[in-house]
């Protein structure tokens, strides 16, 4: 947030001293202004110039206006002072126009009236203060930089966030089988639940093996080969997938040592 | 269990035994095939006995047997057949395809283009053809085992995954062991020559396979009927289900299994369960049949193989999940 605050304040400094330097630059001399004027007549004419006069006059356009007319006249200034408006206009018969003799405009200079125009040499400042494009472009470029170092370290936090945080650890096989086998031993047990209660024995002894890396063929194979392991599938085959299933004893005495142990107040009573 | 199990079951084996050296689970697949009607696409490279698989247990069943080429040029009346002109009694009749047989060898299906294939799928599905106006009923048992090379893919046609669906196992078919493979050198030094009008030729494996059958039409249809029989639990159900279903909401796979998938595990299964003697299926059974019902119906997803991962990996996870 600070960091997008800063890119703009930049910018707006940076567009203002433009501005000021534009505005410095352009007021006066070689730059075209508007000027209105109202005169009595309304059939004046711009008057042919040569190269070397100190005023280029345009006519924009004439209108009539509170009984007289009103002028737009262009100009482009190119020696400072006070012109007659006489010198570059005339009558349309050629004729020069005299009555305006007293009308002038003023064409300003942004140096000092007692300036003997010698040239300034210009000694650039040993820290100069923004408003150069390489400034700024270099700015951006600091700050693009710097917005990628940050936004590559908070995306690593967050990557990483959730491995440092504390998170209980995954429910055992033990925590996992607990529900099923009261659900069993209440005789609730529905088809879902005797297949989730298959895969997490299958699982649990892969895990207590320490087989849960080989595949499910080859892992099953040395469950069967293993005394208890084995015996608990043969059993589990006989109670869920032969047909007849198997008596509530058999079931009971395979489910028996997967039971958590008893409390001793349980065992007292 | 029933007492078909053991006879025809031995029997087959033994004769294969005769001929072919190990690949104990191709013929245990084929089995599967041949008692569930259910389709099986080999993938293996050239020269692990593949065709001589087919013909010795299609001579073993006394099924009638047929074998195709498939090759690019081939156009689908190579396979269902044609209507022929009878210049001599100007009229038409049938000339029916190979694909008019009990078991059929479509060897290297990925050569033949496209509509071949899908001719060919056809029949496998509706188990009929038809040709010109007429629809005529292919044979029962009707059986394709189909065959593809899974290194040379140069000026093939990959067959698209609704029509792998069809097949209900895709086995993909190992070397053999290097005790196996001294065996069968072993027995072609002891192979000779054969003699014909005159001339001689070494005999090859193919010699080897006997014309007379071990079993009829009338015992594979009785065990047929006993794989019919077999039981299968709710639990088993589940378990497939379940797997299927995870194949389906895995992030790694961008096209899971069709309903399809499930009705083959549990076929098969059932038909394994024969193979080996029970009346009953177990997860055993899920989790040997899994990779050959299950990897060829699944795809993975860009990211799954931009990280290098492999089908079988993704599978295994999933049976990992399950078990």
């Amino acid at each position: 947030m600070k960091c997008r605050a800063f890119i703009a304040t930049m910018f707006v400094v940076a567009f203002m001293s433009q501005r000021a330097n534009a505005d410095a630059q352009g007021r006066e001399l070689g730059i075209e202004r508007e000027i209105t004027v109202t005169l009595e007549r309304g059939d004046y004419l711009p008057r042919p110039l040569d190269d070397r006069t100190p005023v280029i006059v345009r006519l924009g356009g004439v209108e009539k206006k509170d009984g007289g007319h009103e002028y737009r006249l262009h100009l482009i200034g190119f020696e400072p002072g006070e012109h007659r408006l006489a010198d570059y206009l005339m009558h349309p018969d050629g004729s020069a126009a005299t009555e305006l003799a007293d009308t002038t405009f003023e064409v300003a200079t942004i140096l000092p009236p007692d300036h003997d125009g010698s040239l300034t040499p210009h000694l650039p400042a040993a820290l100069p203060w923004f408003g150069g494009y390489r400034i700024v472009l270099a700015a951006m470029a600091v700050t693009w930089v710097l917005g990628w170092i940050v936004l590559h370290r908070w995306g690593r936090r967050a990557r990483t966030g959730p491995m440092e945080t504390n998170e209980p650890a995954a429910p055992g096989f033990d925590e996992r089988l607990r529900p099923y086998l009261e659900r069993a031993a209440a005789g609730k047990l529905d088809v879902s639940g005797q297949a989730e209660l298959e895969r997490l024995l299958i699982g649990y002894w892969r895990d207590k093996l320490g087989i849960a890396g080989e595949t499910m063929t080859h892992g099953l194979a040395q469950l069967r080969r293993h005394p208890e392991a084995g015996e608990t599938l043969i059993a589990l085959e006989r109670w869920l997938h032969r047909p007849g299933g198997a008596k509530d004893d058999e079931i009971e005495a395979l489910l028996a040592p997967y039971r958590p142990s008893q409390t001793p107040e349980e065992v007292i009573s | 269990m029933t007492t078909t199990s053991p006879q025809f079951v031995r029997a087959v084996r033994e004769r294969v035994a005769e001929v072919v050296v190990g690949q104990d689970v191709v013929v245990e697949r084929m089995l599967i095939a041949l008692l569930t009607g259910g389709h099986l696409l080999l993938l293996g490279v050239p020269g692990t006995a593949k065709t001589l698989l087919v013909n010795t247990v299609a001579k073993a069943v006394a099924l009638k047997f047929g074998r195709v080429q498939f090759t690019i040029d081939m156009l689908p009346s190579d396979i269902l057949g044609s209507e022929l002109l009878d210049q001599a009694t100007g009229t038409f009749r049938t000339h029916k395809g190979p694909v008019f047989t009990n078991l059929l060898l479509a060897d290297e299906i990925n050569r033949a283009a496209p509509k071949v294939q899908s001719a060919l799928l056809e029949a496998m599905q509706e188990r009929k053809v038809t040709i010109g106006n007429t629809t005529h009923p292919l044979p029962t048992p009707f059986l394709v085992i189909a065959t593809q090379n899974p290194i040379e893919q140069a000026g093939t046609f990959e067959l698209p995954e609704a029509q792998l669906d069809r097949f209900m196992l895709c086995h993909r078919i190992g070397y053999p062991t290097p005790e196996q493979e001294e065996t069968v050198l072993r027995r072609q030094l002891k192979m000779g020559l054969k003699k014909i009008e005159g001339g001689a030729v070494p005999r090859s494996a193919f010699d080897m396979i006997a014309d007379d059958a071990v079993c009829g039409l009338p015992e594979l249809v009785a065990a047929m009927e006993a794989v019919q029989q077999v039981h299968v639990s709710d639990v088993f159900m589940k378990h497939c289900v379940e797997l299927v279903r995870l194949t389906r909401v895995n992030p790694a796979v961008e096209l899971g299994c069709s309903p399809r998938a499930a009705l083959s595990l549990v076929q098969a299964a059932r038909a394994r369960a024969f193979v080996r003697e029970r009346d009953y299926v177990t997860p055993e059974d899920l989790f040997e049949l899994a990779a050959d019902v299950v990897l060829h119906r699944i795809r993975l997803s860009y990211e799954a193989l931009a990280d290098g991962r492999q089908a079988s990996g993704v599978l295994e996870e999933m049976l990992q999940q399950l078990g």
